[in-house]
């Protein structure tokens, strides 16, 4: 009975029926749902979240990509940010929800998986509908610049009270977070300022070399979106007192990273001037003292040495080394 | 009977003009117009059913609140009324199943309607000015209407049915959006009232002006879910104002009380399960109420259907 297998591919449980479909889901959150979705044959329409015979949200695939176009090697718009109401009124869900992508004509569906961790679809849209979870939108940044702290941000659409996240080290029981710290600059982009979380390893030396990240959910079902895998660093670092504890309760990253129109994607912004310009001063300063402690051993060899002869001139400094006297002094 | 949470109501949608211009709305062009601009619009499609029913109604519900009528005319009881009265009056179930107007509701929103109550009144109810939203809702939202026919000409005199044009563009209320606290609206018999401050300023802010509607026998008027509206005050109490008021929902929409529906770890949303005057049930059946995953039975929605609006 192969012919019968060829012609209805499902038919065989051994070997599944292959999509035509490229693409699928690559973040879920309690209030977006994002991907993209491509079928060769035949122009799609939108996306629908279902659960049961019950459509519970849809989003037309209308956002253009460049990365996508370039994956496919094709122009137009395949993804699509579908949003989660955060009102929606529903209590409890007794069937799976599913997304579907739904083709032009209206006529044919395909459910779509996650990417990534296919297998973990379910539960992860099951996870973002549940209703003390709706309306959250957040991202991991990743651990800061001495690896020393893992930083991010969260809130509740409409809610003005701090949202509550958890961090998850592989093994070990999670850490409650709270996103309540200053995040400079959101508020122009229309998100509250205070919505940064931080997290100090050294406060957690179990976690020191494992799996971490941080989720909406306790269980550690629905992670909070972040470019890559995180591990915590395997020994924790001394750190310079004046990195040791920030200074006000800020979490903003050295280079802020801010949210796009699109909720579920993030742009890794440039340096701003004014952050340049700090940066390139810190860099004189430390020259300065570089230049400064040179000029001290040079001293010491130079009080080492056998005092020259009575009525030698003395030889001029170096170039450098005056200028490092004005640098420091002026 | 599967649910549909997508969407808003055609004369809603941030395209109407293309509908339009497309012609979407068959012959209801310009009423979605004046929906979709003012929050109403005024129908002479009742008047065949009101020509065939009206007087034997009014003698009908003349007997039924005569009582009730006289101590209003006396100072003694507030403006009587008949809620629901398409369960023992056949000609109130025909005009709240006017086919003239559930087409035109039909064009107009893109989901089939049903109607689900009937009020029916003798005088001006002399009702502060409020939206119908926070009474009774839809999610998705703005799948409600409300069909206010008159069953004689009004006069001035009579308290007749106030409005404020534009005023259905102002944003949807309930307990949660305004931060109510479940115990203080459970303790309050007319909770309305928590929303009357909120619609005053809204009026006042964006300079609404209050119209009144008094049109001839068989005249309708259908106001836009969240159109502010009211009862002016009554100058003559020998004066009559009977008239008939069906609201609607509309297919696959769960069905909501915003004015008690709270945050989710205040309670959640107070969902309803209505009646469809057309079949003479719920909307939903035990079974499927089930099957939507909804918490809260029929049983307990069915308390607080009465005495609201």
């Amino acid at each position: 009975m192969a012919w019968l297998d060829r012609l209805l591919p499902g038919r065989n449980s051994r070997r599944p029926a292959v999509s035509p479909l490229k693409g699928g889901l690559e973040h879920i959150t309690p209030s977006v749902i994002s991907g993209w979705v491509h079928h060769p044959g035949m122009p799609l329409r939108e996306v629908s979240l279902c659960i049961g015979p019950n459509r519970i949200a849809a989003a037309p695939i209308d956002v253009h990509r460049a990365d996508v176009e370039g994956h496919l090697g094709l122009s137009g718009r395949f993804a699509f940010d579908l949003r989660i109401p955060a009102d929606l009124p529903l209590l409890e869900m007794t069937a799976e929800p599913v997304l579907m992508a739904i083709s032009a004509d209206g006529l044919q569906s395909w459910p779509l998986r996650l990417m990534r961790e296919a297998e973990a679809t379910t539960l992860r849209l099951q996870v973002a509908l549940r209703q003390d979870l709706r309306g959250l939108r957040g991202h991991c940044d990743g651990l800061g610049p001495d690896g020393q702290s893992v930083h991010g941000w969260c809130y509740r659409l409409g809610s003005a009270e701090h949202a509550s996240l958890w961090l998850q080290v592989e093994g070990l029981q999670p850490r409650p977070l709270t996103a309540d710290q200053l995040r400079p600059g959101f508020s122009q982009a229309g998100h509250p300022e205070r919505c940064g979380f931080r997290f100090w390893l050294k406060d957690w030396p179990e976690a020191a070399g494992r799996r971490l990240w941080v989720s909406f959910d306790r269980n550690g079902e629905l992670p909070l979106p972040q470019v890559g895998s995180l591990r915590a660093p395997q020994q924790a670092a001394p750190l310079p007192m004046a990195l040791a504890e920030p200074a006000a309760a800020m979490s903003a990253p050295p280079f802020p990273i801010l949210p796009s129109t699109n909720p579920a994607t993030f742009t890794l912004a440039a340096p701003r001037p004014a952050d340049r310009a700090i940066s390139q001063q810190l860099q004189e300063h430390w020259q300065s003292l570089e230049q400064f402690r040179q000029l001290i051993d040079q001293l010491e060899q130079d009080l080492a040495k056998p005092l020259p002869p009575a009525g030698d001139a003395q030889p001029p400094l170096p170039r450098s080394r005056r200028s490092a006297r004005f640098r420091l002094w002026r | 009977m599967p649910l549909d949470l997508t969407g808003q109501p055609l004369i809603d949608r941030p395209d109407f003009a293309e509908l339009l211009a497309a012609g979407r709305f068959g012959p209801w062009a310009a009423e979605a117009e004046a929906m979709h601009r003012q929050g109403f619009c005024v129908v002479d499609g009742a008047a065949g059913v009101v020509q065939r029913h009206g007087a034997a109604l009014i003698a009908e519900l003349s007997g039924r609140l005569g009582e009730e009528l006289a101590a209003w005319g006396l100072g003694e009881a507030p403006p009587p009324r008949l809620q629901d009265g398409w369960r023992q009056i056949a000609a109130i179930r025909e005009l709240a199943l006017c086919e003239a107007i559930l087409d035109l509701l039909r064009h107009l929103y893109g989901r089939e309607p049903f109607a689900f109550q009937t009020l029916n009144f003798a005088v001006g109810s002399e009702q502060p000015y409020h939206s119908d939203a926070v009474h009774f809702h839809s999610y998705p939202q703005g799948f409600m209407c409300g069909v206010w026919l008159a069953l004689q000409d009004i006069e001035a005199d009579s308290g007749p049915l106030d409005y404020f044009p534009g005023s259905h563009r102002l944003p949807y209320l309930s307990a949660a959006s305004l931060g109510l606290d479940p115990a203080v609206v459970a303790g309050e018999p007319h909770p309305q009232r928590f929303f009357e401050p909120f619609w005053q300023e809204a009026v006042a802010a964006a300079g609404l002006e209050r119209h009144c509607f008094l049109p001839r026998c068989g005249q309708a008027l259908i106001w836009h879910a969240n159109l502010l509206h009211g009862g002016s005050p009554v100058s003559s109490r020998t004066s009559r104002r009977w008239s008939q008021v069906t609201h609607c929902f509309f297919a696959d929409c769960l069905y909501t009380t915003p004015l008690r529906s709270f945050r989710h770890d205040q309670g959640g949303t107070d969902l309803r399960n209505p009646y469809d005057i057309a079949t003479g049930r719920r909307r939903y059946n035990s079974q499927q109420w089930e099957s939507l995953g909804l918490t809260r039975s029929p049983a307990v929605q069915h308390a607080q259907f009465s005495n609201e609006a």
